[in-house]
């Protein structure tokens, strides 16, 4: 399962495409005289392009469309070894955290000091620095100050505590101070309310047309048809540029796997992907079918349900939605194209599996009022098992339900 | 009990423990509703409605916490004018007898202000220091023993002594609170300025101290509490006729950048209504409302900022299939207001320990018979209870 994708290619203003509605939406805003809302938030699954976006603001947009601005962007999560989406070097007002490297609340206020050359009295404390800051945005009143904070949902949240906390709170009471953030996952709950009331948009996956483009500025013909990579890639951007690549199509849905995980520390990509893998199948899961379905994918398994659900959780690439943790779109659709093809016979025994999983649920005398609910998963999965020519489920074995647990 | 289902459950803190909302060191982060909270945050008088242990209190600390998140800068001053902390019955009526509270109250507020944030009261002017101070020291009685207090570097242990509404979780610089306390000591140790003002003129003066010296940008008064005195909560008219004239002066004071907020039993409205007559139209009108599904909203989020977005329902770590709703089934059987809400699920959770308790090899999870346990000891013991406190509510 090793990568085989080489690195994706690092922003390019001229590789950028469209996201004319968002940007628009952001002049807007900075153009107002004193907008009561001064924040905004970004969010979008992997791969929709929210780092491009903030550095095509930060390096292009704030530099050629707007003056008397002044703006900043960290990047506060590494999407790991493979990927520098800010390129090579460093840029000023820019800062971006590197694979296991923790930003400090300190490191941060500096970089922002520095930039505007401010002066601080000897040995200053946090308060004396977020002050001085504060004095000298409140003095700039014509200018406009904006903090870009990428992939803050997907980062370590003490650091985002601290900085509502001690910073944002403060900073964002001015009418010419303006955050944005980006993240996906789970949302952080702000407690300043300018983010509580932060005008808040998701960025859209990419049209068949918009790929054809992409695949034009980034200068690559591809084996694939563009519908093929819309296909696999569902929109998402970040994987146009591999998926151009691929010889064929089951390589393009090997690479968009690989793409999706790499995300993940290299010491346990291998074992957290396959419970991704193995709980594909579902719509949503709680810790029983997690345990279940880990199981029947891997029979020398030795985490409970609750241990697989944290590890998973860990990723990002699930969230509680609709009373279950649910993958992200991408994550689920790549999958299920994947694990079909490159192994149909553990896609079967994960549909059996789960069959058996509600079969014996639907069964439980404590469960009785569920039973519909159950048996329409069971439908659900009887179905793709026949679609796949197994006319008869197979036999489903005992087991009790407690030791999906610890 | 030892809690024993956080560490199950991996949350990191209880985010059910607390009835009162001025004990919840993370009550900023669970906020649901924000159509309420938009009319308490924004600069125009307003009336904020609900019935009791339906969320007056929790908005009112949530917005005097809102204030004061990032430390200062261009925000609201909150002060909170919670009357039976400010009153031994409900025996007040003229403006003056409101001011003279208020402004006690803005003397806590201004000095626990500058325990918390030092800055605010370092940066400022000799001459509006010395002011200030003096003004904290004829306001709070007995300020030689809050000093000694603050010594110790915990702002939370004078606020929790002087109003426990101004307790924000907060530790200051202590570099900072050493310069603070040393100022405030070289003023203390000077004869105090006699005072010969009336208390309008007072209120004035702290006011312009607040919006005009330090910088804030407006003042935010906090009114709730009427229904903790047995004869307003028994009868709304009275009540009315007890705080009209105070309510009189909302829709004037906006010009001085003051915004009165009234926490307030529904029944006081029509009451309201009739004192202020055409002065009633300047103020922001909201009732909070509650039904089981923003009660399942108020449980979930709770849930999810105490397993730091992990999970956003304690059906996770239920024997519910997934999918299905343990908050909604616990708030449709609740009488619809957040305290009772919260109750339920504290008792679910000690029905699993207790549960668990009995058998420590048992699965680590939330079963159908916790909540049904949960459920029977609600109905049994604690609805009597809460249809009475409704009953006193409506008198």
């Amino acid at each position: 399962m090793a990568a085989k994708f080489i690195q994706s290619s690092s922003y390019d203003p001229k590789k950028f495409i469209d996201r004319e509605e968002e940007i628009q939406q952001i002049l807007t805003l900075l153009k107002q005289s004193q907008p009561r809302v001064r924040a905004i938030v970004i969010d979008g699954d992997r791969g929709v392009g929210k780092t491009w976006l903030s550095l095509h603001l930060q390096r292009t947009i704030f530099k050629e469309k707007i003056t008397g601005i002044t703006s900043w962007l960290f990047s506060l999560w590494s999407p790991g070894e493979n990927y520098r989406p800010e390129g090579e070097g460093t840029q000023t007002n820019e800062r971006f955290v590197r694979d296991g490297e923790q930003l400090k609340l300190d490191e941060f206020l500096e970089i922002i000091i520095k930039s505007l050359s401010i002066e601080l009295p000897p040995n200053p404390t946090l308060a004396e620095k977020v002050d001085s800051i504060r004095r000298y945005v409140q003095s700039h009143v014509d200018h406009r100050f904006v903090l870009i904070l990428d992939s803050a949902y997907e980062s370590d949240w003490s650091l985002i505590e601290q900085l509502e906390t001690h910073f944002l709170g403060n900073l964002l009471t001015l009418g010419n101070f303006f955050v944005i953030v980006t993240g996906r996952g789970r949302p952080y709950p702000w407690k300043v309310p300018y983010l509580i009331e932060a005008i808040r948009f998701g960025l859209g996956k990419f049209t068949v047309d918009q790929i054809k483009e992409q695949l034009k500025k980034f200068g690559l013909s591809s084996v694939l048809s563009v519908n093929d990579i819309f296909s696999i890639g569902q929109g998402w951007p970040l994987f146009t540029e591999q998926l151009a690549r691929a010889k064929n199509h089951a390589e393009a849905l090997d690479i968009a796997a690989d793409i999706l995980f790499a995300v993940l520390p290299s010491y346990e990509r291998a074992i957290v992907r396959e419970y991704f893998e193995a709980l594909c199948p579902l719509e949503g899961f709680g810790e029983a079918e997690a345990f279940v379905m880990v199981q029947a994918y891997k029979p020398d398994n030795k985490e409970d349900g609750r241990s697989i659900c944290r590890k998973m959780n860990e990723t990002r690439l699930i969230s509680w939605k609709n009373g279950r943790y649910e993958m992200n779109q991408p994550v689920q659709n790549i999958l299920r194209q994947y694990l079909p093809i490159k192994n149909k016979e553990a896609w079967i025994h994960l549909q059996n599996a789960a069959y058996c999983h509600f079969k014996e649920q639907a069964a439980d005398r404590s469960m009785e009022r569920f039973r519909p609910f159950f048996e329409k998963l069971m439908e659900t999965h009887a179905k793709v098992l026949s679609e796949m020519g197994i006319k008869d489920t197979q036999i489903c074995s005992e087991h009790k339900p407690e030791e999906a647990l610890s | 009990m030892d809690k024993l289902w956080l560490d199950h459950f991996n949350f990191r803190f209880d985010p059910f423990e607390h009835g009162e909302a001025s004990r919840d060191p993370n009550l900023n982060r669970y906020l649901i509703g924000h159509e309420a909270f938009s009319v308490a945050w924004s600069e125009t008088p307003a009336m904020i409605y609900s019935p009791p242990g339906g969320g007056k209190t929790a908005l009112r600390i949530y917005t005097a916490r809102a204030c004061w998140t990032g430390g200062g800068g261009y925000q609201p001053f909150p002060i909170h004018y919670h009357l039976p902390h400010y009153f031994k019955n409900g025996d007040f009526s003229t403006v003056e007898d409101h001011l003279e509270q208020i402004v006690h109250s803005g003397a806590h507020a201004l000095f626990l202000a500058f325990a918390y944030y030092p800055l605010i009261f370092i940066r400022s002017a000799p001459s509006l220091q010395k002011q200030l101070a003096q003004f904290i020291f004829t306001w709070i009685p007995k300020i030689d023993f809050y000093l000694d207090v603050l010594r110790e570097g915990k702002p939370d242990e004078v606020a929790g002594q002087l109003d426990g509404s101004y307790k924000l979780y907060q530790t200051p610089d202590p570099t900072l609170l050493a310069l603070l306390l040393e100022i405030l000591a070289k003023y203390h140790r000077e004869d105090p300025l006699p005072v010969s003002l009336s208390i309008q003129k007072i209120f004035e003066r702290m006011v312009h101290w607040i919006t005009g010296d330090l910088g804030f940008r407006a003042v935010y008064l906090l009114l709730d509490g009427v229904d903790g005195f047995p004869e307003l909560a028994s009868s709304p008219g009275f009540a009315a006729q007890s705080l009209a004239q105070l309510f009189a002066k909302a829709p004037k004071w906006t010009a001085s950048h003051i915004f009165v907020k009234g926490f307030l039993p529904q029944e006081i409205r029509a009451h309201l209504r009739e004192q202020l007559e055409d002065r009633w139209t300047a103020f922001d009108q909201i009732d909070l409302k509650w039904d089981a599904a923003i009660l399942a909203d108020m449980l979930r989020r709770r849930t999810y900022v105490a397993t730091e977005g992990e999970f956003a329902s304690l059906s996770a770590v239920s024997a519910l299939p997934s999918n299905q709703d343990l908050e909604l089934e616990l708030a449709r059987v609740v009488n619809p207001l957040p305290r009772e809400a919260l109750t339920l699920v504290r008792q679910v959770l000690f029905e699993y320990e207790t549960r668990w308790g009995r058998n420590p090899t048992a699965a680590k999870q939330i079963r159908i018979e916790d909540m049904e346990k949960a459920l029977a000891w609600y109905r049994n013991d604690q609805a009597h209870i809460t249809k009475e406190l409704a009953s006193i509510a409506q008198g």
